[in-house]
């Protein structure tokens, strides 16, 4: 139950949070303005002590009754000294479909914000290195939307041509 | 040549300019014997130095979300077993608890027990998968192999207890699918003395080893800070000194009744993971020796016939029976409307689980929080900087499982 | 039970090379005395008989030995590492009886050395495209040649008299001994570096230059290891009547027995020089390029220098380090252990008359002695290779340089100043013996129960502040 930080982040960033809920099992949840995702991010790691960057991953509504926005991005984060986890909650548009970054602030966010926009379409700004993460970089889509089909097909691609292959020292593939 | 013109310090451009090396880029994988699984790595080597690594995943990606989101929620079980393949219990009991969780139910103390016993027999079994694999990489071949005799152990007593030897895909939401079967504690206290030998064993001929002790101190160390930073659970987070076990933590099932302690380390290196692997086998014999005496009798699974498909004889015979078995097959449980973050304690660190429900009978949304994941994605750190050599056993120590991280 | 029946085995194997031994050992005498003899009489040349020496001790003995050691090495490895080893491949001859009943037995193992040479005969000889094709074919020679021709001097047995002839059971006896051994030892690096370089592989490549690095360093120790031999029995010869194998006979101290069956102490290298065995062992493993030296295979990191080779010409590189293997056991036998001498009762031995009267049979006999030791040492370098972990790059070059060297330095100067002050080694092997005994203790003598726990150094969670609750 991290009520008692989510208290703690309103009280520091007053319009940080648009909205704050308990779901079945009691745990309380916050859904953060976008751009105010960054600054709490700093304001968590750096005073309330959640250190432990635990994930994040996406949601897409579409399906959903409530469904715009509709993304979500959601955070987990872990406080070792007081045991507990925070939730958070980023809405997302898709007509506007960007989320600032915070891996500047946590590094394990690289890889992970990578993964869901590889999987969601979702774009961090900021990030810097937004490859995809599983798929290859010429697939068409994004999986993990409600609205790619279970069995979709992707189109055969081309062979990368030979001289991109990087060669090393040798007897006959010198780059010098 | 005027005398004034010499210069006795030699021209340092030219000397440099015979000295100019490139750093040599090469693929590490996806198949190479030191990638567990598939990962890529495109290093650039200066000599026999990293100077730079690039880790590159998804060469085992099987779609596990998008396959959860089109199945009912009893039938992601078997997908749960194809995460960490080595400890494939914890992850189906690690799902099955955040269902429950979501659903709102408790389930029966037996199958706590049961719970308990069979994670912490795939806990040594995961662990001496990694410290044999370690010594096999490098080199030290005999020490896995004592290791594969001790996993051939407990493998035979889950096949008992599940069926399977690796995809066990046991436990059903609400419980156990059966009970332990008969004569199998005895069988499982003896296993455990035999483990204990053999975990010994492989611990004399490594720990001992000054090779093997040379290589792993000091080596693949990462700070606490990026550790916490790139989300480091289990014993690699441990091995930096923190205290965070879930088990300790957040106690589920029966764990606040077992007497165990958890190991931590200093340094954050190799040796330190390596060891504290080797402790948390221990615990691991001694927890289950504890649960084995203390299980108590009684049912492995809930009575509730919405959640939990009704005895055959019931199905056979009766109308309420043949109605629950179809709706539960045809349509799966009804998981109410809503979302849980959920966390078990798995043999590589947090095994999260963010599920959503949208009421129907399947998942809205599986996100699974693999361990190996957050923690492959420091590897680039450990070892930047390094001889190429210690790659091999900071990748064994921080024992990364393909299917898990690549879901 | 079970350590009975694996101690049974390695004893097993030892009697089925002990048998195989002799009766090769004395076909080599007995032919080597006819073929000297008939040189002689028709040809009016002498020396022919080394030729039988040669095919006999360099072709058909060492290369027996080498193949016999891929499946001891498979067998014995297995009984080290808790399990069964190879036992599938069957023969199966379309004979009536016999052949069913040869087909269901494993024979211990014993046909996959056909299988395996079947295996690598008949697979496709790969070559990269963008590889050196000369070099890239001669490496596997080049690798492949050294290791046979420094068996040219180990003596393998005693001079006797067969057919009237003296016979001498080692290919030659030059008057620089060891020295030939050093210089041809070197050779063998440029095999593996260029099976490195010319692979046209990264691999390879980084293969090929850890080799070359570790070898070359390797060599410095290797030199000077053994010249605290050199000086305490004065000669660089292996054979003959004034080189090491004769002058290790001797007894340091005699115990008795004289006229019937003599004991004692006998001035064996290992006695008088146990740092320089183990500096010379440590410098040669490493230049076998076996594990714990393997950095240059290295299979799990860079996976070796011969990555590329396939086929027979990957078994030549395969089977190099097993004559390697049997090379390193037999020069270190012939320094260390006395070569084909037993410790004691050789001068028993001698005053037999069957002996004296057939030469063939004592020459059989005690290089059957010889060849059981050095099936001894290449069990040694076995369980040392399938037990130890592999040493890192840098490792291998601070143990090189920063403890061989300054050590077999250290060993040159003891060893001199001991031999100036008590030329009869009596001295020499005091300080020997109790070296053994430092080493022995030190090894022998359990743990203080403190670093016992620093082994362990983890500091229990139980300790630290239980963490406030929550959830």
């Amino acid at each position: 139950m991290s009520t008692w930080a989510l208290d703690q982040i309103q009280q520091q960033l007053p319009d940080a949070l648009s909205q704050r809920y308990h779901d079945r099992t009691g745990a309380e949840w916050a859904v953060v303005r976008r751009e105010a995702i960054l600054a709490v991010a700093q304001a968590i790691k750096e005073q309330l002590g959640f250190k432990l960057f635990i994930s994040m991953d996406g949601v897409d509504r579409q399906q959903l009754p409530e469904n715009t926005p509709r993304f979500e991005v959601v955070y987990f984060f872990f406080n070792i000294e007081r045991n507990e986890h925070l939730r958070l909650k980023v809405l997302v548009p898709e007509d506007d479909c960007t989320c600032p970054t915070i891996r500047t602030v946590y590094q394990g966010a690289n890889w992970a914000e990578r993964l869901v926009w590889d999987f969601y379409g979702v774009h961090f700004t900021g990030h810097g290195d937004l490859r995809r993460m599983f798929l290859y970089e010429e697939f068409k889509g994004h999986p993990l939307r409600k609205d790619y089909a279970l069995r979709d097909r992707q189109p055969l691609i081309p062979e990368r041509p030979i001289k991109d292959i990087f060669r090393g020292p040798g007897t006959n593939g010198s780059t010098a | 040549m005027a005398q004034d013109d010499y210069d006795p310090t030699p021209d340092n451009d030219e000397l440099e300019a015979h000295l100019q090396t490139k750093n040599m880029v090469i693929n590490l994988g996806p198949s190479h014997p030191a990638m567990h699984g598939t990962v890529r790595m495109r290093v650039e080597l200066d000599g026999e130095i990293l100077a730079k690594v690039d880790t590159e995943i998804g060469f085992l990606h099987r779609g596990f979300q998008k396959s959860c989101e089109n199945v009912t929620w009893t039938q992601v079980l078997p997908y749960t077993d194809r995460l960490n393949y080595v400890s494939s219990l914890m992850n189906n009991f690690g799902y099955l608890n955040a269902v429950e969780k979501l659903i709102g139910i408790e389930i029966p103390e037996r199958a706590k027990y049961i719970r308990v016993i069979a994670s912490e027999l795939h806990r040594i079994h995961d662990h001496v998968t990694a410290t044999g694999a370690l010594g096999l990489e490098l080199g030290a071949f005999a020490a896995f192999l004592y290791g594969i005799e001790a996993r051939e152990l407990i493998t035979d007593r889950v096949t008992e207890l599940t069926g399977a030897r690796l995809t066990t895909n046991y436990g059903r939401i609400g419980g156990c699918n059966r009970d332990l079967p008969p004569g199998w504690i005895e069988k499982t206290i003896k296993t455990l003395d035999r483990c204990s030998e053999l975990i010994e064993e492989v611990g004399a001929l490594l720990t001992r080893n000054r090779i093997f002790t040379d290589r792993c101190r000091g080596t693949g160390v990462i700070s606490t800070e990026d550790a916490l930073d790139h989300g480091f659970t289990g014993p690699c987070l441990r091995a930096n000194g923190i205290n965070y076990d879930i088990r300790k933590a957040k106690p589920y099932w029966v764990y606040d009744r077992m007497k165990f302690e958890v190991p931590l380390g200093k340094n954050g290196d190799n040796l330190d993971r390596y060891l504290l692997r080797v402790e948390e086998m221990r615990q691991s014999i001694s927890i289950i020796r504890q649960a084995l005496e203390q299980i108590p009798d009684g049912p492995v699974i809930i009575d509730d016939w919405r959640i939990v498909l009704p005895p055959k004889q019931e199905v056979y015979s009766t109308i309420e029976g043949v109605m629950a078995h179809f709706k539960l097959i045809m349509e799966g449980i009804q998981v109410p409307v809503g979302e849980v973050y959920d966390s078990t304690e798995a043999a590589n660190g947090e095994l999260g689980w963010y599920l959503r429900s949208d009421g129907s009978g399947r998942p809205y949304k599986v996100h699974v929080r693999a361990p190996g994941f957050h923690i492959l994605s420091g590897v680039g750190k450990m070892v930047e900087g390094r001889m190429l050599a210690d790659l091999i056993p900071t990748f064994d120590t921080i024992n990364m499982i393909g299917g898990e991280v690549e879901q | 039970m079970r350590d009975l029946k694996r101690i049974g085995m390695v004893l097993g194997w030892f009697v089925v090379l002990g048998g195989v031994i002799f009766t090769l050992m004395a076909a080599a005498y007995i032919g080597a005395g006819y073929v000297e003899q008939f040189g002689l009489e028709k040809l009016q040349v002498r020396g022919v008989g080394s030729l039988v020496n040669m095919l006999i001790l360099m072709l058909a003995f060492v290369m027996v030995l080498a193949t016999l050691l891929t499946l001891a090495e498979r067998k014995w490895s297995a009984l080290m590492q808790d399990r069964i080893g190879p036992n599938r491949a069957r023969i199966d001859l379309p004979i009536p009886i016999i052949g069913p009943l040869l087909a269901k037995q494993s024979l211990a193992g014993a046909p996959h050395i056909l299988t395996d040479v079947f295996k690598m005969l008949t697979k496709e000889d790969f070559q990269p495209a963008a590889a050196n094709k000369f070099l890239f074919n001669l490496a596997p020679m080049l690798a492949f040649a050294p290791p046979f021709a420094l068996f040219a001097i180990i003596p393998a047995g005693p001079t006797v008299v067969v057919a009237g002839q003296k016979i001498m059971m080692t290919v030659s006896n030059p008057d620089f001994g060891l020295l030939y051994l050093f210089a041809i030892a070197s050779l063998a690096v440029y095999g593996t570096s260029l099976a490195g370089w010319a692979s046209n592989n990264k691999f390879a490549l980084l293969g090929g230059v850890r080799a070359a690095s570790q070898m070359i360093s390797y060599e410095v120790a290797l030199g000077l290891s053994l010249v605290g031999m050199m000086i305490a029995f004065g000669t660089v010869q292996l054979a003959g009547p004034t080189g090491m194998t004769e002058l290790q006979s001797h007894y340091l101290w005699r115990f008795g027995g004289e006229g019937g069956f003599d004991i004692g102490l006998p001035a064996w290298g290992i006695l008088l020089q146990p740092a320089g065995f183990i500096l010379f062992f440590t410098a040669a493993f490493a230049e076998t390029k076996r594990a714990p030296f393997d950095v240059p295979e290295g299979e799990s990191e860079i996976i070796g220098y011969f990555v590329e080779y396939s086929g027979m010409k990957f078994g030549l590189f395969m089977i190099s380090e097993f004559v390697e293997v049997v090379v390193l056991a037999a020069v270190l036998v012939a320094i260390f252990f006395g070569g084909w001498y037993l410790p004691f009762g050789n001068e028993y031995i001698a005053r037999i008359p069957v002996f004296a009267e057939h030469g063939w049979l004592m020459g059989a006999l005690y290089a059957t002695v010889f060849w059981t030791k050095v099936i001894a040492m290449c069990f040694v370098q076995l369980m040392i290779r399938w037990t130890f972990p592999r040493f890192r790059y840098d490792q291998i070059q601070t143990l090189g340089w920063k403890i061989l060297l300054p050590v077999g330095l250290l060993n040159v100067f003891v060893t001199g100043a001991l031999i100036l002050w008590d030329p009869s080694l009596r001295m020499l092997a005091i300080v020997g013996l109790l070296e053994i005994a430092i080493v022995a203790a030190l090894t022998l003598v359990p743990r203080p129960a403190e670093r016992k726990a620093a082994e362990t150094a983890l500091a229990h969670a139980h300790e630290a502040p239980a963490p406030a609750g929550g959830h």
